[in-house]
């Protein structure tokens, strides 16, 4: 009985952590939705799938470039903050720091640093229904002057991507984006 | 006669009284009833036994299915569904199994079938949580420590619910863990491997358990063998250093694990070896051949890693570990020529040493290599241990298989002729007394390949290709093949008596002769490819001949169908002249009618007697 009563409060405890553990993860995450800064970067999505998770959206997103007057500030494998800008083209960084600043997004250099570095972006998958998946390839616009973003709220250098889009339509919803930010 | 009838005489016969012939027939009765009693349980347990293993693994699979379909079914991605309606879903199945864990502790607490269920669906249960939370907010699994949340929480599981097949899930898991590439790597995760290291640490109790009490036996043996390939794989797939450092690191820890086979802890009444012994000799031996096919080793450059690789700890952790249970065996056991072996995690020492230091250590590898591989084919010899025999020859084969790996020479073709007889003449002594007459299946593969090469050997085109390699061995090469020979019929001299007692020294002789054709043809200028054909006619002939004699229907199988092959085989060469060529096929026609009558003879024989 004595054992049984020990194990039963051991079992509490873990199934505790169990249930708890990933509400901290999403506390976390809902606090980037719900005062995140959005941003959005172009893409060229494909979509495999991941055995777990499920069917996704493979991004692509471009790597950024940087300019810089003295690289040496940064080495390889350094975990920076970049701030970005909105502009029609999708969000670029305008500036890269040790620091953390409000609406900055946690990197890591996966190239030695140059004058002009290129700076490789997180966002890789973005999971949907399974049918939706297989056909966003082919709802997203091919033409050179069509617009294909991910939409990405930034806090504290957490994200959490929210929406893909294509000509200013989301291809979650297929409704019109009412994004915050303004696209020419 | 049975017992009432046996004491009713005894009581005619006076030799006992009615009273004392009651007491005995009750009380033989009694035992009857209690013997037919004890069996009947004890088959009934052993019923119980047999049903309750597989009820074990029926409700094993069911949950696993269970819980793949909850996996598939969260793999959907509703979309529809509200984020929070989305994040209760996901917690439901843990909510389940906290459920049936508690269930299971408290109302069925020595069930197997309740614990094993309710591990792997709190296993799957989870999974699928973590793996819905994360597509949730679109977070891939292998950049965000998918598998360490996972694992670490249901690792308790091992422990609370005493269940086997937890254990299971949390290897495959952290060898899954090795896979993912977290970007964010904080303070404690700048190495990807640290995690899985520490998760493993945390089995060692159950694993200390399980080997002391070595029950069930199921799984003792099994993790007798998945502990060190986990452990194996694990150090290769998180591989990013030089080779070389991967290389030593995988040697240490198979030698590390073939000493830990074989110490008191593991090591059966009987000392035959345990499985972990032999997977770990057969790897070391494996493994040590690595660098024979290497010309420059790179040892220079083992320092030279990359920021946050911590791997290299692990070598001189492995080699203290591995020289300590080397002391602690030979402080308990005497040395002698049956365990002079387990000093080989030193083997490689020297070398590695010279090679760092910018020295050509290769010719001292081989040669130190060889010898050793000898030695310890000639005790083994003398013990008749097999388990030592035949790493070392797969140990010579790759030596000699090495050797041609950079030079194009024409004499490879010899040298790829001395591993079959290798084979057949060093392990002759482990042939028991009594199949000295017949071919063991092992010795029949052996004849083959010999028959293959010489078959192969009688084809003119074949040496017009041969010639054609005009690279050539250096001396020191040259030297190391003539070693191999001198041991070779070293071996036979040492060995001859029984090479004579089995099948009357005929395929020992072949055996040699073999290699010793093949460096005549290498050698020689002029073609002497119908030598070979010819050969192997008289060479089929005789062994008909003998088995015949014997009437070993196995031996005139193997001739038959070598004369056969030749037959075949000269019907396409086309370029030989029509006069050898029909002087051939007299031969085989009457060596055939000449076998047949033999045969026929020796069976007429037989049946006399």
């Amino acid at each position: 009985m004595k054992t049984r009563t020990k194990l039963l409060i051991a079992l509490i405890f873990i199934s505790i952590i169990q249930l708890t553990f990933p509400l901290f993860f999403i506390a976390a995450k809902e606090r980037v939705l719900e005062t995140g800064k959005e941003y959005l970067f172009s893409i060229q999505p494909v979509d495999p799938y991941d055995f777990f998770q499920g069917r996704y959206v493979s991004l692509n997103v471009p790597s950024l470039t940087y300019t810089t007057d003295n690289p040496n500030e940064f080495k390889r494998f350094d975990i920076v903050y970049a701030e970005f800008e909105q502009d029609s083209l999708g969000a670029k960084i305008t500036h890269l720091s040790h620091t953390k600043t409000e609406h900055s997004l946690k990197l890591k250099l996966y190239a030695t640093p140059n004058k002009k570095m290129r700076i490789r972006l997180p966002f890789r998958r973005f999971f949907m229904e399974e049918y939706k998946a297989k056909t966003v390839e082919h709802k997203l616009s091919r033409s050179a002057s069509a617009k294909n973003y991910v939409h990405v709220k930034i806090l504290n250098g957490d994200f959490v991507m929210t929406d893909i889009s294509s000509n200013g339509k989301s291809l979650i919803t297929g409704k019109p984006v009412k994004s915050t930010v303004l696209l020419q | 006669m049975n017992l009432k009838d046996f004491l009713e005489d005894c009581r005619e016969e006076k030799i006992i009284d009615q009273p004392t012939v009651d007491r005995m027939y009750a009380h033989f009765l009694a035992r009857d009833k209690q013997r037919s009693l004890n069996a009947q349980k004890q088959s009934q347990l052993n019923e119980n036994r047999q049903n309750n293993g597989l009820i074990i693994t029926v409700s094993i699979i069911g949950v696993l299915l269970i819980g793949f379909g909850i996996i598939y079914l969260f793999a959907h991605n509703w979309d529809n569904l509200s984020r929070s309606t989305k994040t209760l879903l996901s917690l439901l199945p843990v909510f389940v199994s906290v459920i049936v864990n508690a269930y299971t502790v408290v109302k069925k607490k020595d069930n197997v079938i309740w614990q094993e269920s309710a591990a792997i669906f709190s296993f799957l249960a989870t999974g699928s949580m973590l793996a819905l939370i994360l597509q949730i907010y679109q977070l891939p699994g292998i950049e965000n420590y998918f598998f360490s949340y996972w694992c670490v929480l249901c690792l308790p599981v091992v422990y609370l619910l005493k269940s086997h097949s937890a254990v299971f899930c949390a290897m495959i898991l952290m060898l899954l863990n090795l896979t993912s590439n977290p970007m964010d790597q904080s303070a404690l995760y700048k190495i990807p491997w640290f995690g899985s290291l520490i998760m493993f640490s945390t089995l060692i109790p159950y694993f200390k358990r399980l080997f002391t009490l070595r029950q069930p036996e199921t799984l003792y043996m099994l993790h007798q063998l998945f502990v060190p390939l986990l452990i194996c794989f694990s150090a290769v797939v998180s591989v990013s250093g030089s080779e070389s450092s991967v290389w030593l690191i995988l040697f240490l820890i198979l030698a590390n694990f073939h000493l830990f086979g074989s110490s008191i802890f593991l090591r059966t009444k009987d000392r035959t070896p345990t499985i972990m012994t032999i997977l770990g000799y057969v790897g070391v031996s494996l493994s040590l051949t690595y660098l024979l096919f290497k010309e420059n080793w790179r040892f220079e450059t083992i320092f030279q890693v990359e920021t946050h690789d911590y791997r290299l700890i692990f070598i001189p952790i492995l080699f203290g570990l591995g020289i300590f249970q080397v002391v602690r065996y030979f402080s308990k056991e005497k040395i002698s020529t049956n365990n002079l072996y387990k000093l080989t995690i030193l083997l490689p020492v020297p070398f590695l040493v010279m090679d760092y230091l910018d020295m050509t250590a290769l010719p001292a590898y081989q040669i130190t290599l060889l010898f050793a591989a000898c030695l310890v084919v000639h005790f083994a010899q003398n013990s008749k241990d097999q388990w030592q025999i035949y790493p070392a020859l797969g140990l010579i084969t790759v030596i000699i298989l090495s050797l041609p790996f950079s030079v194009g020479s024409s004499l490879n073709y010899f040298m790829f002729s001395l591993i079959p007889s290798i084979y057949y003449l060093a392990p002759i002594t482990l042939v028991e007394e009594k199949n000295k007459n017949t071919l063991a299946a092992g010795h029949i593969i052996i004849l083959c390949f010999q028959f293959l090469l010489l078959l192969i050997a009688s084809f003119e085109g074949f040496w017009i290709a041969v010639k054609t390699l005009h690279q050539t061995l250096s001396t020191f090469q040259l030297g190391l093949i003539t070693l191999i020979c001198v041991a070779i019929i070293l071996n036979v001299i040492k060995v001859r008596k029984q090479l004579m007692n089995h099948v009357n020294g005929i395929f020992a002789l072949f055996s040699l002769l073999v290699p010793v054709l093949i460096w005549i043809g290498c050698m020689s200028s002029v073609g002497i490819e119908h030598l070979y054909s010819i050969l192997l006619l008289i060479i089929g002939i005789v062994i008909l001949i003998f088995s015949a004699k014997k009437s070993n229907l196995t031996v005139a199988n193997l001739a038959l169908g070598l004369i056969g092959l030749v037959m075949v085989c000269r019907f396409f060469d086309l370029k030989m002249s029509l006069t050898v060529k029909g002087i051939l096929f007299i031969l085989i026609g009457s060596s055939f009618f000449f076998a047949n009558y033999l045969i026929l003879k020796s069976r007429k024989h037989e049946n006399k007697n």
